[in-house]
């Protein structure tokens, strides 16, 4: 077995992907190690800025720095990570740096940016843009067209420009790939357009709307939509052209709203349940030929308890997926709803493979006992007629 | 799903034999079985020793068909990870990412750099000099000239 020095004898493209999980300071810092190590810092192609606070020396001029004594070689990440408020006058300045290296990805999460350049959206070789603000209430400039070869566009918490400008970002992103949007704050009353030929893989998560009484709108336009994850209040209203690729669904709706209602679906108000229970049909009607798909029970909640029982009855016959190979349920507690719900599923689905079904104990990591309910849940189930030959049922 | 198998010969001619779907996610292997004609005993891999070759097949087997996306899988399939990476030297730790690397294995190369990533983390420079055993061949003049080029890294 070899001993001796295995990191120093490493090819360099190894050495960068090893320092691609490190601050940058540590790779500085490795230049007295020996002579191997003097100047690898300055080749390095991931540069990622972690404001830990373990410095004394200011963060923007250690960005500074690197960027003025570095070789202008090309970077493939560039990452700053900072709650330091002095960033945002700087980052624009950065950018420009990182593009004149030819930059494939940037990941900036920082407090706000004031502004972006504007060759960032014309930059040929970006392929990752991810922004997260530590807030919802900085805007982020955007502007009318994306850089042409981005695939990839990653944003948290910020205020997106107006419904208008944001549409047309997205489909002027022609090779974006996959999109994803958490906590982002709409203008209310508002309709986004998420159009796009090449996008495969969508995520909406949580988006935000700073109004009590207001909603926003989706229509997503997306003919090769392969994945998406959905995770919005009922206030959100989703519209959907076809989506004839799509083959992975993880779908809930919440009824959060600022605390005024209820939390769950069987609580709430007839005309609030109709509205909640047309969101999720709508929901369902679009994975409706999905292989694999991720529920939230808590939709089916108040399907039964609903006044107008045809109606919650109705949405559960609808839950038949012709496809379906993978179905994973979210936050089962062993209610009669969710007994319903996977007989409808196990009678249809004749493709059906596995059925993950997910606990709040397991969610936890509570064990077993004898007495547990599932024990009770997992013998019905083995009693309803299957339409597949071989469904394995899990809990977890 | 297919169940054809492959076998993996390693330097010292030991043979593993695995599912098709597991071996395929080297990139390297992929390409040699669509584009070589196999050696009788297995397709040969004269880089990898039978020690590394079993913790890479341990991994792909693992690894292989396995996309959660629920985050309680995820974090099953991490724990996992851990697992596999708590029971290496740090010997087999470099010897896996070079086979990594030339296996072209993505998931496994990721996982073996952030393990030295992390060894490192909290460390000073003479901590990591000793724990990768590097030797110091600056003079002490030197080594104080480059510290002070740098110092802003330090301070």
């Amino acid at each position: 077995m070899r001993g001796g020095d295995r990191i120093s004898d490493l090819p360099d493209s190894i050495l960068h992907h090893i320092f691609s999980f490190l601050n940058i300071g540590y790779a500085v810092r490795a230049s007295i190690l020996s002579k191997r190590w003097r100047n690898f810092w300055k080749s390095l192609s991931y540069l990622n800025f972690i404001d830990d606070h373990q410095s004394n020396v200011d963060f923007v001029d250690r960005v500074n720095k690197v960027i003025i004594l570095r070789e202008k070689l090309d970077i493939l990440r560039f990452r700053v990570d900072s709650e330091d408020r002095a960033v945002a006058r700087h980052i624009y300045s950065w950018i420009l740096a990182a593009i004149q290296s030819n930059v494939r990805e940037i990941d900036l999460n920082v407090v706000a940016l004031c502004k972006l350049p504007g060759y960032l959206f014309s930059c040929k070789t970006l392929t990752v843009l991810k922004v997260a603000f530590d807030h919802c209430e900085h805007k982020l400039p955007l502007s009318s067209s994306g850089p042409p070869n981005l695939k990839v566009l990653h944003l948290k918490a910020c205020r997106l420009p107006s419904a208008e400008i944001t549409s047309k970002f997205i489909s002027g992103c022609f090779s974006l790939e996959y999109l994803e949007l958490d906590y982002i704050e709409l203008e209310s009353g508002k309709k986004y357009l998420i159009s796009n030929a090449k996008l495969e893989s969508l995520v909406i998560r949580n988006p935000y709307i700073f109004a009590d009484d207001s909603n926003c709108k989706f229509e997503i336009c997306a003919a090769n939509l392969k994945a998406f994850t959905c995770l919005v209040v009922m206030e959100t209203e989703i519209l959907f052209e076809p989506l004839p690729l799509l083959n992975f669904a993880d779908i809930d709706i919440e009824i959060e709203n600022f605390g005024l209602r209820p939390w769950s679906a069987s609580d709430l108000a007839e005309d609030d349940k109709r509205v909640y229970l047309r969101q999720v049909a709508r929901l369902l009607d679009v994975v409706r030929n999905v292989e694999s798909l991720i529920l939230s029970v808590r939709m089916f909640e108040g399907m039964i308890s609903s006044a107008k029982v045809g109606e919650g009855q109705w949405l559960l016959e609808q839950c038949t997926f012709p496809n379906l190979k993978v179905l994973e349920i979210n936050r089962v507690i062993g209610c009669m709803n969710e007994l319903k719900l996977l007989e409808t599923v196990l009678k249809s689905a004749t493709a059906l493979e596995k059925i993950v079904i997910w606990t709040l104990c397991g969610i936890i990591g509570m064990k077993y006992d004898t007495k547990d309910w599932r024990i009770n849940f997992g013998k019905i189930l083995t009693t309803i007629p299957q339409a597949s030959s071989n469904v394995h049922i899990l809990f977890f | 799903m297919s169940t054809k198998k492959i076998t993996l010969l390693s330097s010292d001619r030991e043979q593993f034999i695995v599912d098709e779907a597991v071996a395929i996610q080297s990139q390297t292997i992929k390409n040699l079985i669509e584009d070589t004609v196999p050696d009788e005993d297995g397709i040969p891999l004269p880089v990898v020793h039978s020690r590394i070759l079993a913790k890479v097949t341990e991994y792909l087997t693992k690894h292989a068909n396995y996309k959660p996306h629920n985050d309680a899988a995820k974090e099953e399939l991490k724990n996992w990870d851990v697992k596999f990476l708590g029971k290496l030297d740090n010997n087999t730790l470099f010897d896996l990412i070079l086979a990594a690397n030339y296996l072209d294995i993505k998931g496994l190369l990721d996982l073996t750099c952030q393990a030295v990533a992390d060894l490192m983390k909290g460390m000073s420079v003479e901590e990591v000099r000793k724990l990768f055993n590097i030797e110091n061949d600056f003079t002490p003049e030197e080594e104080e000239a480059v510290r002070k080029e740098n110092q802003w890294a330090f301070d």
